[in-house]
């Protein structure tokens, strides 16, 4: 029954996000179906959920079943006449044609290229081996998730932020700012975080006429298996389906993501939309296609505009890093005059709108409502300095030495400095800057501030870095191929750019 | 091709020390008589009985020292067989080699009030301060405190028993504990069998990190592998045959984790079935938390029959949060809340509180602390808790 009530309750939202896509890909669809999807749920849901959270605090609906459907059906019903008019429009119009297409004599880029797996002679076996361990994978995240939706809450932030700040929406079918009868924080407390998992538990609830249990944390698992979707959708599309299949081994290997994911937390929920914004900026910066690469800066930017929507990390740490690195993918696409002028307009404009109409509001509710910006402390008790050591050690310690990531973070630390020329070169370079960025500011804030203690006990840091796995496992997987299909590769070699096939100019508008 | 007889040769000769070094173990029996030399302080009452050696402090804090310099093998774990009908603290000490005379490490030791003979295991190994060759140990007993000692162990294990040790403890797992959703410890390593049996039993465990073993493996290997490469070139078949090596290594070792890690998860899920979901609601005990889920399911229903109720639970746990959670809009009342609000509840839920009592008038009680009553417990759960109904108007004492 929780089943059923969770496909009705992520249905509109996700055809929302889906549609929404649809109309910033344009005439040319650049994702696959599956990304569409899992992308689509990622941000539908919580574009829904903002939509929702302005028209309640504007006054214009309750958090009840009809204000909670209103909104869902305005904005799919908006969407979807916006993609008929496009249709619409282009089959009356001539075949779309860039800028840069119109002034460019370069060929049309496809972005697969030709990937040797494993070591030669020796690739069935690997295949098969990669096949085992994502039954061994599927049958882990199958057993954790059917225990996790039959057991009963556990973990402190389900019990007294997540799912009671749902509970709270549910009964009195509005936001609620602090927990009825208690004294408020003055700095909000847990109710200064982004509303959006609250919100969408309170309307599973509300669909289903029950606070279920397992209704209300099954969307935990649907936000990690649509970004492990995502992942490996765009692996499969940059380097190959066996790298995509292996980067789906290693993201569902790792230990604690897998928990976060069986657990009712909101870092895998953040993670998704750090993994969206990723995965789009990639695509984009491995297209040297005028078009593609504009649709993907553009779906990349609405995936970042959401993250001050998420958590309060994601308005503070993950949003300036990922915008940086948009602003570093449309710098180099401009330098390489993949994009002109015009796209760089096009693509800054629409960031800057699609990020104002979130951050604004956001920021304006929480100003005024006295809310906090830090996570688990305010901003200025962070800013305060203090130094401890000891909180290196503890980092070092739940990095490496524990079991939370296998052996991720040497493996990708190594990639790192082997691979260091490609890492910190485009394409990739706004993925390695951005990871770096946001975990170096993370190290300084749990090693100089106040914060010390959340890593020191391990509190706080591991959670940070469930955050920033979407980003480690595309620049793991990435790099990884690079050094299995030459592992010193010169970098003037012709092979070493991205191969393009010339193509007929009209392929810009090819469908699949 | 390399004959095999060499290098089977050669693993014989390398583990054949580990055949001669037996397991050792000392016994002194307190049944039987006194074993070896003992020094106590002239306030220690010792005495030899049937039970063992009778020891009681009454005045102050007093010890008792034992030579141990006629031991002829290092000590890896101490077990200790006493009888202590009360709750007692007591301290075992013993004198590093390299410290000065009279100078003793402390460690504290907790003797439950049970009756009957008890069993104190001690990882020594674990404790950096310990000396496997020490000269002297002892007891020191806080002022009026007595137990009766039945016999001690010194046991130092075999290089085969630690290894099949280090072996089992990689696979011991964790309980899935709250901390897990911020950390998993992972594999550790603990060297003798004793320790492996009490791995995650403190907190943080102590032991070998299994991390530290691959690390240390692969980063050798690795660098070999790039001094290959560097000196013989790139495309020649030694750099391709150290990175094999090095890439078969690294991914064997991820594999191994990723069983051992996959493997503690599904623990996790089969502990959870087998003592919550497939058990019936009154037995079912859910990881730390142990019967608490069942004691709210079987409460709430007559909790919510009032807009507020009582809830007292063990400091530190979320289970008012957890009641708060479950009953809303109905909320609980802890005793730290005014004693005007608490006056009107009707019901209280106390769980895991041995200090909770109900007085002979049928009040309830925290300690010292007057809760509500007079009443009557409606429904038990155990020893430490229960489901409390105020019956008459309440009166504080």
């Amino acid at each position: 029954m929780s089943l059923l009530f969770l496909t009705l309750g992520v249905a509109l939202p996700t055809i929302s996000g889906w549609l929404l896509l649809r109309a910033i890909e344009g005439t040319i669809p650049v994702l696959s179906h599956l990304e569409r999807w899992a992308a689509g749920f990622i941000i539908g849901l919580t574009g829904t959920m903002y939509v929702t959270f302005l028209a309640h605090i504007l006054g214009f609906i309750r958090l009840d079943f009809w204000g909670f459907l209103a909104v869902q059906i305005t904005f799919a019903s908006l969407l979807a006449a916006s993609n008929l008019l496009r249709q619409r429009r282009h089959r009356r119009s001539e075949p779309f044609c860039s800028s840069a297409d119109q002034h460019s004599e370069k060929p049309v880029c496809t972005e697969r290229r030709p990937t040797r797996f494993g070591f030669v002679g020796q690739a069935s076996a690997a295949r098969f081996l990669l096949c085992v361990l994502l039954i061994w994978t599927s049958i882990k995240i199958i057993a954790a998730s059917a225990t996790f939706l039959l057991t009963p809450l556990y973990v402190d932030d389900a019990i007294d932020n997540w799912n009671m700040r749902g509970k709270l929406i549910f009964h009195h079918q509005e936001l609620v700012l602090g927990f009825p009868g208690d004294p408020q924080p003055t700095d909000g407390g847990t109710y200064a975080y982004p509303p959006t998992v609250s919100m969408t538990k309170a309307w599973l609830a509300i669909l289903a006429d029950s606070w279920s249990e397992p209704l209300v944390n099954s969307i935990h698992i649907v936000w990690y298996l649509a970004l492990l979707a995502l992942l490996f959708g765009t692996v499969r599309a940059t380097i190959g389906l066996w790298f995509g299949l292996l980067g789906l081994y290693i993201f569902g290997s790792l230990p604690l993501p897998l928990l976060h994911a069986t657990n009712p937390y909101a870092d895998m929920f953040l993670a998704a939309h750090i993994g969206a914004a990723a995965c789009f900026l990639l695509r984009a910066l491995r297209l040297p296609d005028s078009v593609r690469s504009l649709r993907f800066l553009l779906l990349a930017s609405l995936s970042i505009a959401l993250l001050p929507f998420t958590k309060n990390e994601g308005l503070v740490l993950y949003f300036p890093a990922l915008a940086l690195a948009l602003a570093l993918a449309i710098f180099s696409l401009a330098r390489q005059s993949i994009l002109h002028r015009r796209d760089v307009i096009r693509a800054s404009l629409f960031m800057l709108v699609i990020t104002s109409s979130v951050l604004l509001p956001w920021l304006f509710f929480k100003w005024m409502h006295g809310f906090s910006f830090g996570n688990a402390k305010g901003l200025p008790n962070i800013l305060e300095f203090s130094w401890n050591p000891m909180s290196l050690r503890a980092i070092v310690s739940n990095t490496i030495f524990e079991g939370n990531w296998l052996l991720l973070f040497p493996l990708f630390a190594s990639l790192l400095l082997w691979q260091w020329r490609r890492a910190f070169t485009f394409p990739l370079l706004p993925l390695s800057v951005s990871f770096l960025l946001a975990y170096v500011l993370q190290i300084a804030l749990f090693t100089f501030t106040p914060l010390a203690t959340e890593a020191i006990k391990q509190t706080g840091y591991a959670r940070g870095v469930i955050h920033l796995i979407p980003l480690v496992i595309l620049l793991t997987v990435l790099l990884l191929h690079e050094t299995l299909q030459n592992p010193r590769r010169d970098p003037h070699d012709p092979l070493y750019s991205t191969p393009c096939l010339p193509t007929p100019r009209s392929s810009g508008i090819s469908r699949k | 091709m390399m004959s095999l007889r060499p290098i089977a040769l050669g693993i014989i000769l390398l583990l054949s020390p580990t055949v001669s070094s037996a397991k050792q173990v000392t016994v002194l029996d307190f049944r039987q008589g006194i074993p070896g030399i003992w020094e106590q302080g002239p306030c220690l009452s010792a005495q030899q009985t049937p039970e063992g050696f009778a020891l009681a402090a009454t005045t102050e804090r007093c010890s008792i020292l034992h030579t141990t310099r006629d031991l002829r093998h290092p000590i890896e774990t101490l077990s200790l067989t006493v009888i202590s009908p009360a709750r007692t603290e007591i301290v075992f000490l013993w004198h590093r080699r390299d410290a000065p005379r009279g100078h003793m490490v402390e460690l504290p030791l907790v003797l439950q009030s049970i009756d009957g003979p008890q069993t104190i295991v001690l990882n020594l190994p674990r404790y950096p301060q310990w000396d496997p060759t020490t000269d002297r140990i002892g007891f020191a007993l806080p002022k009026n405190s007595s137990f009766i000692l039945q016999n001690i162990t010194f046991t130092r294990w075999s290089l085969w028993e630690k290894a099949a040790a280090a072996f089992r403890s990689f696979w011991t797992f964790d309980t899935f504990r709250p901390y897990a959703i911020n950390f998993l410890w992972g594999p550790i390593i603990g060297w003798n069998p004793v320790w492996q049996e009490q791995l995650f039993t403190s907190i943080p465990p102590v032991g070998w990190s299994v991390s530290r073993v691959f690390l240390s493996l692969l980063l050798p290997l690795g660098v070999l592998c790039l001094f290959f490469c560097f000196r013989r070139g790139w495309k020649t078949s030694t750099c391709r045959s150290a990175s094999v090596l090095f890439g078969t290594m690294f991914v064997g070792f991820w594999l191994l984790f990723d069983v051992r890690m996959g493997l503690e998860l599904l623990s996790y899920v089969k502990t959870d079935w087998e003592t919550f979901l497939l058990k019936p609601p009154s037995e079912r005990r859910f990881r730390v938390f142990e019967n608490f889920n069942a004691i709210a399911e079987e409460s709430i229903p007559l909790l919510i029959t009032s807009p507020k109720y009582g809830f007292v639970g063990p400091r530190g746990a979320p289970f008012g949060s957890l009641m708060r959670y479950f009953t809303y809009p109905i909320r609980p009342l802890s005793p730290s809340d005014p004693e005007e609000q608490r006056s009107r509840l009707r019901h209280w839920l106390v769980a895991f509180r041995d200090d909770a009592r109900i007085s002979p008038r049928g009040e309830l009680f925290l300690g010292d602390i007057f809760l509500a009553g007079p009443g009557i417990i409606v429904q038990r759960f155990g020893k430490d808790a229960f489901l409390f109904e105020v019956t008459g108007s309440a009166t504080s004492p």
